[in-house]
């Protein structure tokens, strides 16, 4: 029976997520100044278990829902946008039972094969290729990599040969964002297939939420509180609306996502269902950084205000997903298998 | 080593204005209570010492529902027993709220409070119960740590801090500092945490106690006003303002 | 945990009126919307198949703490708006029942106006109506600018003045009706009547002609001289007299609160039509040899379309969840109202727009719901209102008041 309310749990695991968003926030422009995350920042959402949300039970995590652990990554990201990022979004590697501080690396092309070439490859238990913009741990190793099998993509467990080389970004900066080179043994630990790259999908949603609810609410703080004319510039209709367009705008694609969490956590994994809630999360994200940009003027412009530096940070995130496949995925739940991506 | 820590969940002060009503009524869909801000300073010493002393700790609130809030925070940071003392909401004379709580607690060697409720700012209550026990009373304590039998405790003083020894029982008030920052709970504590029981037991107000009468909203905050004029006269107009015993025209 | 599944009986509900949209009401839709009448075999067809609006609340919040099944009506409602709506949003309307008259009759009507009014409905041989008469030429949005007067004579109020815009106005048998005992009163001085056909200078102006939704009756009504007695006045005299007055405003907004989630679900139904209607043209059309659903820019569009279709419809599922579990709900429903109405346009123009290159005219089912959905971005709140509820709700959270 459909409804939109939490349960108990969920509720105190995103406000626990919220708290320490709200720990870490302070420190959010020193993150990104050091191009890394305060170590005690690091240690204390280690101990408080923020690492092994989605991690199954039996590898030592909490083995919460993608619904459930989603919730909680938007409620730390809409505090402590970057710095959340940072931390979490390198661990989704433990969805598949990584342990934590695994790199998640994608190397592999989608089903069907055609779709889009696999840049990593496997031939006789050797995995050999190039992942050109991941996020990574600051150390490299271990990590997951899905490349490609035959003629599908599976997961691989890789302890070392993994080369790494931080690339120069346009923002996210408190995360390590590399080109990285394949070259070394695997363990195949199974087939990654539609279900899993759903998985995967379903993570990366709630981080662009989380942007969007920030930016929503700096933008409707500064609102409230700027004055031009005689009144708070959000008594004007030109920015109220503006703010309600992005407010609606977050609600319809949280429950976008919410819907396709849902579905995969009750084996209905359905990829062109989170591959549209993943456009409309990047979306929706995108809109409100900018209209943050926007409301707060010439403040939006200079770093200042977090407004810039989160337009920045969510581009830079929109480019670490998979666009393509992406795409190619929701035009097949359309039309169906033989319809393929081109012109 | 026995440790009890008294909770107590407030109504948020960081609710937006217009959540709450001065009587403590609540606008519907909000659920602004949190733990009490010195509340926070005492269950982290709780955690500590209980940690050091390898024993477990109780923590118990007293009031209505609302103090599940409080009460599920302590569990999440290591309580093993939580005992709310069911209260009305409202008023109570603080010594029936000290015996119920001394009630519930049984003997103890350590009985930490915050140094006053974060939403009406008495700080009677740790008095009186170390009145009430017969127990040492160290007000305002900001880091405390075992030694042996003994505790050594922190507290500022001006231009610098004190280290003071004191044996058991003793009753401590937290202040904030950095040795009493509530630590964030982990995610697994969190959510066993909803599952534990809450024990729930009556609570007998006193005869004789005081009771609220009636319950008035203070005036709204008067709109600031421009003074005019020259320096000097705009500074003579601000002393006239400011001065209590000028006669003023309605109300200040 | 958020859900996103229906139940069995929702399930077979959903299930039973699409059949009969596409069974009764598709058949008829387009011939309906030229001749701009409900075919009077579909009332019989409909009550055959005890398709009614029975299943729309009345009173979203009747039984309010009392059993949950009294509680779940807008859950049911929203998803037989979008089913029917889907099959023809005129033929929906044109169902027989008290329609947005019937919220504020249950809200403060007394018990024994309820029961007067609401018992004309049980009678299902001959359909009957209720109808919602708030808006006038100069005043919509902005309901405390309603000139409609009403002033006390004995034994009841004389009216005088012009509504607009009627739904089902042509025909009910009995209208609510607001007026105001002295406009420079504001909303204090607004009173609620309920006004029946036949009561003398009460009649109906002219239909509207309209962009859409052209088989549903859209009329003006006119009140000159007209007295209607006491026991019309809804709720009472004490009604108003015990709350400070402000209560005929309050009424007409909490009508919209409760119906904005049904109208977002007739939008998305709509909206639904027009996309699976696409969809299927495009399918085994070429271009240069190749299928068009080959093409890139068409598979975009279209996913694009779905995407906002399924945000829309989230979105009205969550207000009327919200309102059935008495949560504050006004942001959720405008939400819901404003997206769904204004995507819904967009998807029905897009919709026109990619099978436009067939040559041969466009289609005649996505020519009418290209007119149909544009009022739903416009009636029960237009786009800015919505606009408008939503900033204010965003600006109370952190206790704010801007003058918007």
């Amino acid at each position: 029976m459909w409804r939109f309310d939490w349960d108990e749990d969920s509720r105190s695991v995103a406000g626990l997520a919220r708290d320490f968003g709200r720990l870490a926030m302070p420190f959010e422009r020193e993150a990104a100044a050091a191009a890394d995350v305060p170590k005690a920042l690091t240690v204390q959402a280690e101990e408080a278990g923020l690492f092994d949300l989605l991690r199954p039970e039996g590898a030592g995590g909490l083995g919460l829902s993608l619904l459930a652990a989603g919730g909680a990554v938007a409620a730390l990201v809409a505090e402590a946008p970057s710095i959340g990022t940072a931390l979490l979004w390198p661990e989704a590697a433990g969805i598949f039972g990584a342990p934590p501080h695994t790199a998640f690396l994608d190397g592999g092309g989608g089903t069907p094969a055609y779709l889009r070439p696999a840049t990593v490859s496997v031939a006789k238990g050797r995995l050999k290729g190039r992942v050109a913009f991941a996020a990574v741990l600051p150390e490299a190793a271990p990590a997951f990599v899905v490349a490609r099998d035959g003629d599908q993509d599976a997961l691989f467990a890789m302890r070392s040969g993994i080369g790494t080389e931080r690339v120069r970004t346009m923002g996210l900066e408190p995360a390590h964002l590399a080109a990285v080179e394949i070259d070394g043994e695997g363990e195949r630990k199974g087939v990654f297939g539609p279900a899993e790259r759903t998985a995967i999908l379903c993570y990366a949603a709630p981080f662009f939420h989380g942007y969007a609810r920030a930016a929503l609410s700096y933008a409707r703080d500064y609102a409230a509180r700027r004055q031009a004319f005689g009144q708070a510039i959000g008594a004007f209709q030109g920015v109220a609306f503006h703010l309600s367009e992005m407010a609606m705008e977050n609600e319809a694609a949280e429950l976008l996502w919410q819907e396709a969490a849902w579905a995969h956590a009750r084996g209905e994994s359905d990829l062109s269902l989170a591959a549209q809630a993943l456009r409309s999360a990047k979306d929706t994200a995108w809109k409100s950084a900018n209209g943050c940009v926007g409301i707060l003027g010439g403040h939006g412009f200079v770093d200042d205000h977090p407004a810039e530096r989160w337009l920045r940070d969510v581009q830079t995130l929109s480019a670490l997903t998979a666009n393509r496949s992406a795409l190619a995925e929701t035009g097949r739940g359309l039309f169906g298998e033989e319809v393929g991506e081109s012109a | 080593m026995r440790i009890v820590v008294f909770v107590k969940a407030i109504l948020d002060p960081e609710a937006p204005p217009g959540t709450i009503h001065f009587d403590g009524a609540v606008a519907a869909g909000s659920t602004p209570y949190v733990l009490g801000p010195f509340e926070s300073n005492a269950l982290e010493l709780a955690a500590r010492l209980s940690e050091a002393a390898s024993s477990p700790f109780t923590a118990i609130a007293a009031g209505g529902d609302e103090q599940e809030v409080a009460l599920r925070k302590a569990l999440s940071l290591g309580a093993a027993t939580a005992i709310r003392i069911d209260a009305a909401r409202g008023y109570h004379d603080p010594l029936a709220v000290a015996r119920a709580l001394a009630d519930a607690a049984g003997e103890c060697d350590i009985y930490l409070f915050g140094r006053q409720a974060g939403d009406f700012d008495q700080a009677v209550t740790a008095g009186l119960y170390a009145g009430l026990v017969g127990a040492a009373f160290v007000p305002l304590v900001q880091d405390a740590r075992l030694e042996g039998a003994n505790l050594a405790l922190r507290r500022e003083i001006p231009g610098g801090y004190e280290e003071l020894r004191v044996g058991t029982p003793v009753v401590l008030s937290a202040s904030n500092g950095p040795g009493t920052l509530m630590r964030l709970p982990r995610v697994k504590d969190v959510m066993m945490a909803n599952r534990h029981p809450i024990d729930v037991v009556p609570f007998q107000p006193v005869a004789e106690a005081s009771r609220v009468a009636s319950l008035q909203a203070k005036d709204a905050r008067r709109a600031g006003r421009r003074l005019e004029g020259d320096l000097a006269t705009q500074a003579a107009l601000l002393a006239a303002e400011l001065d209590p015993y000028a006669p003023k025209g309605g109300d200040r | 945990m958020p859900d996103f599944s229906t139940t069995p009986q929702e399930s077979a509900l959903r299930a039973y009126l699409n059949n009969f949209a596409r069974t009764e009401i598709r058949p008829r839709s387009l011939e309906a919307d030229q001749s701009e009448e409900v075919p009077t075999d579909f009332y019989d067809v409909a009550r055959r198949s005890s398709v009614s609006l029975e299943h729309m609340p009345r009173n979203p919040r009747a039984g309010e703490g009392g059993p949950r099944k009294e509680r779940t009506t807008l859950r049911m409602g929203v998803l037989a708006s979008e089913e029917l709506a889907w099959g023809d949003a005129s033929f929906l309307l044109s169902l027989p029942g008290p329609g947005l008259g019937g919220p504020p009759v249950s809200f403060i009507g007394t018990p024994e106006q309820r029961d007067r009014f609401f018992s004309i409905f049980d009678d299902a041989k001959v359909p009957h109506y209720g109808a919602y008469a708030l808006t006038e030429p100069e005043a919509g949005s902005d309901v405390a600018r309603i000139r409609t007067r009403c002033e006390e004579v004995p034994g009841g109020f004389r009216l005088n003045g012009t509504k607009v815009f009627i739904t089902n106005g042509g025909r009910a048998d009995w209208v609510v009706v607001f007026a105001t005992l002295d406009p420079e009163l504001g909303r204090a001085g607004h009173r609620t009547f309920v006004v029946e056909r036949g009561t003398p200078g009460f009649r109906v102006g002219r239909r509207h002609k309209k962009l859409g939704l052209r088989a549903n009756d859209t009329s003006e009504l006119i009140f000159e001289d007209c007295v209607v007695p006491e026991e019309n006045l809804l709720g009472g005299r004490q009604h108003y007299e015990a709350r400070q007055s402000k209560e005929g405003f309050k009424v007409a907004m909490a009508t919209f609160d409760s119906t904005r989630p049904l109208v977002a679900a007739m939008a998305v139904g709509i909206a639904r039509a027009a996309a699976e209607r696409a969809r299927e043209l495009i399918q085994d059309r070429y271009v240069l040899a190749r299928a068009l659903p080959r093409y890139r820019a068409i598979q975009a569009a279209l996913d694009d379309m779905d995407t906002r279709l399924r945000a829309a419809r989230l979105l009205t599922w969550k207000a009327a969840f919200l309102a059935d579990v008495g949560e504050p709900q006004s942001r959720a429903a405008s939400m819901a109202k404003a997206y769904a109405g204004g995507e819904a346009v967009r998807i029905c123009r897009e919709a026109l727009e990619l099978t436009a290159e067939s040559g041969e005219g466009p289609d005649p089912f996505l020519e009418k719901w290209f007119r149909d959905i544009r009022v739903f971005d416009i009636f029960e709140g237009t786009a800015e209102v919505q606009r408008l509820v939503i900033a204010r709700r965003l600006f109370e959270e952190i206790g704010v008041k801007v003058g918007l």
